[in-house]
């Protein structure tokens, strides 16, 4: 229909308006790129090619990448980096969970202010009174005290400014000096998180001590009882949710997979081997969801961008430390007389191999829940027609049901932006923390893919090979980020 | 909309300008080196002392300016391949064979000798970090072995007998579980410690081991001495609790708060001893006066301290190559000298001052007494370098060491794995070095040549040319044990 | 989960009042006590910055006496006001060019139609997926080929043209509706007017959002200026910060109140553009 003419001129406008980036964009970005990748095909060694040492770059073909597949600890560092990545969807829920939230607060017109100033008045007076009373080390409650009140005060006044502002603040600060501050956190002897956990562990202990002999009996059987109905009533809640189509399939798995884990941990702390316990959890999830997913459903399909998938998710952030301290009950029994003698230790947080990664992944929920995502799912949420509420209140909708058929799906274009940054900055993570935080350490457990590219190409001088390794890593992030535009844009472009 | 762009391009505008406009004019008349080093009190006082001496000296004005700012090894390192780097620069631990490696650090080989900072002119012991390959390219500025620092005063809470000066591993073993014993009330969780850790490198010396071979073209650390050295380290730190889990690795810590706490340990009794430097009275010293002692690292077999410094080179592209020569004919100067002493920040480059009274016995200090004659006897009787090869990077030697050695402690590998791992990822490194760099290959093939002329010779019990043996743990054992057939002056 | 945006009934019964300010109450003390768990390492930060230096090792929370004079320490030790300075300029020029130049390349792939240009779209993608690092030394080369080594242009022109803002404000520009431009079209509009007259005022939210994100991200950036700047009068704030480091012993104290001082503008930037934000939104909403 259009004619050549026409499609030319369409070309030019186009490329016009792109001009001033693609400008930039060439020089200092597929310029490098390209030196980048010829790299990775050479020798090129900042030891031997630089300024003061010129000897001729070789081509070796694909040398570096065999290599890499060939480095013993490689597959570590590749493990590493998806373990860590397994933080994204709580990252994700947690920052739509602070906005909604936010959104709430936001909205709430000033009815109750009086109330809570007088409260919070009543709270400080009491509290500079404490203080007055001469405390030292007490002095923390105080501050932690006045700090909650503040931001209560202001809470009611500004309608949510100022937990915006306060949620955003970790990000105000700069990626180093957050790590170097979360590093004095951590710190198994001068840190304040074991400071605080150090009497907290001490009372239990002594609970443990002064428990009477049938408890290290009672308690397993405590523990199994809770767990199991526990586990039961997180069933039935997905067989529900399946029915009011609040949870597609995979959100389905997802929680049968979350409440069958702490049983494969059980399997494995009574001694089964790593894959047999993981093997079992795996298949009794399975088997679980199929029976689930092949019953008939009352509100017919479905959102193809799995729906329920984060409820689920924010569910098991609570559900399933729940479960995994049953299964621990179930373990500990026996134990209890040893632990009673030596007492519970606090982690050692970055210093322990498998306490260091669990503890990035804390920090980094923490710095990602009040993040940008925060900041677009608040602009999303804002852009929702509120027409299409009051229709879904008209039809009688539940408030679980209006989140999953009203505000999920117009937030669909959101979370899919968040999501393909999330697993792009995922996969490229880590090199400033290790940096900082941990050096890769203990054994390697935080080198992740990126922190390695720094070592091979800062510290060793291996420009070509660390440059293969960071086409190997672009080329997992392209085949993930492609798999989800194929499998994830469907729920956004409707 | 229109209007708020402009306003933010005009206000931009003015901002750029005035910053672009306010830059302190850095140009004087009398010529200016930069030093890259840490901007404290002690280096400025100097930086002061070598403007005095260059006053003094009648040596053309200059004037050094202190750069903190560019500390960051990857920094130093970038910026240096690219041309643009300081003056001076100060090399630590892996740093003295890394710069050198890529030819960005100044041959001073001809200027030493006239200017009179040799190798000679400081500890023998330091030799290998000064020259590399035969060509020297820095100087230290300080200098020291790293022993137990004690703190009396804890032992003394508990009754126990401080340790003594030379021990080996039994006697470390049982004084340490009798402190643990002693200072942590059973039943409670454990608070308090024997020591922050222990130098598996001493361990290893003092069984006759090194990290390399004597040419260092094969890791040797998957020797049965080091698997029994990773066994007790791995039983002092897991049965006996004798040091907490991760030790701080105080010399590779990219986040320097570290030492921090260390230090604070040690004063307040958490830490009965710490594994440190003479430096650490700069730590120390403000926190009050501690009854202190020095003494050695367990010694089993063959005595040795661990012996580095930090010295001072001169980047190749500089433009101020006489000036900054100056500073490293000052560092061997009596006012430069007398400075460290005073400021106990390591012993001093030129030896003969860490025997003077002013080291050994500050006026006033005597309750440090007992530490200064313990590190200058480290670096003039049991001191050794690190060992290195020049066909794999120091660092990465370091931490395949540390990783290995921390999976071992994860449990996640035997002591035999754990040594197994260590040679052959270290012996995998020196494989992808000599595939590429030509020139290394050659020397590679040279050295397997000694190695195997080596070997030959202590089988047959000859003894071997000192030329021979490049590693400084083996020159030294060598020597020891009159193995080496000294080279006689012509 | 929460719904969003309850809607308060219009007939306030007695007990349904009871139920709001019950309900308010229990909203608001969730979030103090959220905001307390965001805000905790702050708390410890600020408090470490009143410390002497012999206490910053210390695992005690609170300082024995409180040392203001460490705040102007900090100023007397280092150009405090140049860092920051330096810091705001570079990151104002990177945001301005930044939200501009992606503007315009947003525009070009959500609202104008040209041969190829979702194949073109993709490769800006891609090229956000290769990690930066391993462009630092080829792009580090470029700088010292045009003499940009030490120059504040060396740290803006290379963060003024990114794929993330082009993708970001792409997504926002596909949610405003077509029929907009096709009237405006009708009307006898330049594709540059639509733009400007139509286009720009609607995505002020994208806007907004993405001048917040890549100011705060310019604002921190460490590793780039680190590798980058040699002259101490144009460090920005996070490098001058390093300053405390040193390797025996860092200034903990120095350093908690000198990172304490630098979030003060960005906190005073963030309540005023937040605003911007809120009412950008709010319009877009309106309108879209």
């Amino acid at each position: 229909m259009r004619s050549g003419r026409s499609q030319t001129r369409r070309l030019l406008t186009g490329l016009g308006f792109l001009l001033p980036n693609i400008l930039g964009f060439l020089a200092f970005t597929l310029i490098p790129l390209a030196l980048s990748f010829a790299m990775a095909f050479t020798d090129m060694d900042f030891f031997r090619h630089n300024p003061f040492r010129d000897e001729p770059i070789r081509f070796v073909g694909f040398e570096n990448f065999a290599w890499l597949f060939g480095h013993p600890e490689f597959w570590h560092y590749l493990r590493n980096t998806f373990f860590l990545m397994l933080g994204l969807p709580f990252a994700i829920a947690g920052s739509l969970g602070a906005a909604l939230l936010l959104t709430r607060v936001g909205r709430r017109p000033g009815l109750i202010p009086g109330a809570l100033a007088l409260a919070t008045l009543v709270l400080t007076g009491s509290l500079l009174a404490l203080r007055a009373g001469g405390m030292s080390e007490a002095g923390v409650w105080f501050v932690f005290g006045l700090t909650a009140v503040t931001a209560l005060v202001a809470g009611v006044f500004t309608g949510g400014t100022i937990y915006r502002t306060l949620f955003y603040l970790p990000h105000f600060t700069s990626g180093v000096a957050t790590f170097v501050l979360w590093k004095k956190l951590y710190n198994p002897q001068t840190g304040p998180i074991n400071h605080a956990l150090d009497p907290v562990l001490d009372g239990v202990t002594n609970v443990i001590r002064a428990a009477p002999g049938w408890f290290g009996v009672g308690l397993p059987l405590l523990a199994g009882v809770a767990g199991t109905l526990l586990a039961g009533w997180q069933l039935r809640r997905l067989r529900q949710h399946w029915d009011d189509a609040t949870a597609g399939q995979v959100a389905v798995g997802f929680g049968a997979a979350m409440v069958m884990l702490p049983a494969g941990f059980l399997l494995f702390w009574l001694g089964l081997s790593t894959g047999l316990a993981a093997g079992f959890a795996l298949g009794a999830a399975a088997i679980l969801t199929i029976l689930i997913v092949r019953r008939p459903r009352r509100w017919g399909p479905v959102c193809p961008v799995d729906t329920g998938l984060s409820a689920e998710i924010a569910l098991a952030l609570g559900l399933v430390p729940l479960l995994l301290l049953g299964a621990a009950g179930v373990t500990l029994g026996p134990a209890l007389p040893a632990v009673a003698v030596t007492g519970i230790e606090p982690p050692n947080w970055l210093g322990d191999y498998s306490w260091a990664k669990p503890a990035i992944m804390l920090m980094a929920l923490w710095a990602a829940i009040g993040s940008n995502n925060m900041i677009l799912y608040l602009a999303g949420l804002s852009s929702i027609p509120p027409e299409l509420y009051e229709a879904a209140d008209m039809d009688g909708a539940s408030p679980t049901q209006r989140f999953w058929h009203v505000t999920w799906p117009q937030l669909a274009p959101v979370t899919f932006f968040i999501f393909v940054m999330g697993i792009i900055h995922g996969l490229q993570g880590g090199f400033e923390m290790a940096r900082v935080m941990t050096l890769g350490g203990p054994a390697g457990s935080t080198t992740t893919l990126s922190y390695f590219i720094y070592i091979e190409g800062f510290e060793t001088g291996r420009l070509g090979y660390a440059s293969a390794a960071a086409w190997v890593l672009f080329a997992l992030v392209f085949v993930l980020s492609l798999l989800n535009f194929r499998f994830g844009n469907r729920g956004t472009n409707d | 909309m229109k209007l708020f762009f402009a306003a933010c391009v005009i206000g931009l505008g003015l901002l750029s300008a005035a910053l672009y406009w306010t830059q302190a004019d850095r140009e004087g008349d009398v010529p200016v080196i930069t030093w890259i080093t840490q901007n404290d009190e002690n280096k400025r006082a100097i930086v002061d002392a070598f403007h005095q001496w260059i006053k003094d000296e009648q040596l053309p004005p200059v004037e050094l300016r202190i750069d903190n700012t560019n500390q960051d090894p990857t920094k130093k390192l970038v910026q240096g391949v690219s041309g643009v780097g300081a003056d001076l620069l100060d090399l630590y631990m892996y740093e003295q064979d890394l710069f050198p490696a890529t030819g960005m650090i100044a041959d001073i080989t001809e200027d030493a000798k006239r200017l009179g900072f040799t190798p000679d002119a400081t500890y023998p012991a330091l030799r290998g970090d000064l020259v590399v390959l035969g060509r020297q390219h820095s100087f230290p500025r300080n200098a020291g072995g790293t022993l137990y620092w004690v703190n009396r005063e804890t032992f003394a809470k508990y009754g126990l007998p401080a340790p003594p000066w030379r021990w080996n591993s039994d006697e470390f073993e049982a004084l340490g579980r009798k402190f643990v014993a002693a200072a942590n009330p059973p039943g409670a969780r454990q608070r308090i410690y024997f020591a922050n850790g222990v130098s598996r490198d001493v361990l290893r010396r003092g069984l006759g081991l090194s990290t390399f071979n004597e040419t260092g073209t094969f890791c040797t650390l998957d020797d049965p001495r080091n698997v029994s050295v990773l066994a007790r380290v791995r039983r002092w730190v897991l049965e006996d609790r004798l040091f907490p889990t991760k030790e701080e690795d105080a010399a590779m810590a990219a986040d320097i708060t570290g030492y921090g706490s260390m230090f604070s340990h040690f004063t307040s009794g958490r830490f009965a001893m710490i594994y440190t430097g003479h430096w650490g009275f700069i730590m120390i010293r403000p926190r009050g006066v501690f009854q202190l002692a020095a003494v050695e690292p367990p010694q089993d077999g063959f005595p040795n301290t661990e012996m580095g410094g930090g010295s001072v080179a001169i980047y190749v592209g500089t433009k101020q190559r006489e000036h900054a020569l100056r500073f490293l004919q000052f560092l061997t100067s009596d006012p430069f000298n007398r400075l460290i002493v005073r400021q106990a920040d390591s012993l001093p480059p030129v030896p003969r001052y860490a025997e003077t009274e002013e080291f050994l016995h500050p006026a006033g200090r005597e309750n440090e007494w007992g530490v200064h004659g313990a590190f200058a006897h480290s670096g003039r009787e049991t001191g050794i370098l690190y060992s290195r090869s020049p066909f794999v990077l120091f660092s990465q030697t370091f931490r395949i060491e540390i990783e290995t050695y921390e999976a071992m402690i994860a449990g996640r590998l035997t002591p035999a794995e754990a040594a197994k791992q260590m040679a052959d990822r270290i012996n995998t490194e020196i494989r992808l070095t000599i595939a590429r760099n030509e020139r290394l290959r050659t020397l590679y093939e040279e050295r397997l040549e000694l190695q195997r002329r080596i070997e030959e010779r202590r089988a047959g019990g000859r003894p071997v040319p000192a030329a021979w043996v490049t590693d400084a743990f083996h020159l030294a054992y060598y020597r020891a044990h009159g193995w080496l057939e000294e080279e006689t002056k012509p | 989960m929460t719904e969003p945006a309850a809607k308060i009934p219009s007939t306030l019964t007695k007990s349904a009042g009871v139920r709001a300010v019950a309900g308010g109450l229990g909203l608001h003390g969730l979030m103090a006590v959220l905001s307390l768990a965001m805000v905790g390492p702050f708390v410890w930060m600020l408090l470490t910055s009143f410390k002497s230096y012999s206490e910053a090792a210390d695992p005690a929370w609170m300082p024995q006496a409180f040392l203001w004079q460490n705040y102007p320490e900090v100023l007397r030790v280092i150009p405090f006001a140049r860092f920051t300075l330096n810091s705001l300029m570079i990151a104002g020029w990177v945001t301005l060019l930044q939200v501009f130049t992606s503007a315009l390349a947003a525009f070009s792939f959500a609202r104008l139609e040209w041969p190829g240009r979702d194949r073109v779209f993709f490769l800006y993608l891609g090229t956000m997926m290769l990690p930066g690092l391993v462009m630092l030394i080829p792009t580090f080369q470029i700088m010292v080929h045009f003499g940009l080594v030490d120059t504040y242009l060396g740290l803006i022109l290379p963060a003024a043209f990114s794929a993330f803002g082009t993708f970001l404000l792409r997504q926002f520009m596909l949610g405003i509706p077509k029929a907009l431009d096709e009237a405006a079209e009708i009307d006898g509009a330049s594709k540059w007017r639509i733009f400007w007259d139509v286009i720009l005022p609607l995505s002020r939210p994208g806007l907004v959002t993405l001048a917040i994100f890549t100011f705060m991200g310019n604002y921190h950036s460490f590793f780039w200026p680190l590798v980058m700047m040699k002259t101490v009068d144009k460090f920005p704030l996070p490098v001058g910060l390093m300053f405390f480091d040193s390797e025996r012993g860092q200034a903990t104290q120095l350093l908690m109140a000198g990172v304490t001082m630098s979030v003060v503008p960005l906190i005073v930037l963030f309540i005023f553009m937040q605003r911007q934000l809120i009412r950008g939104i709010q319009i877009g909403a309106v309108k879209g």
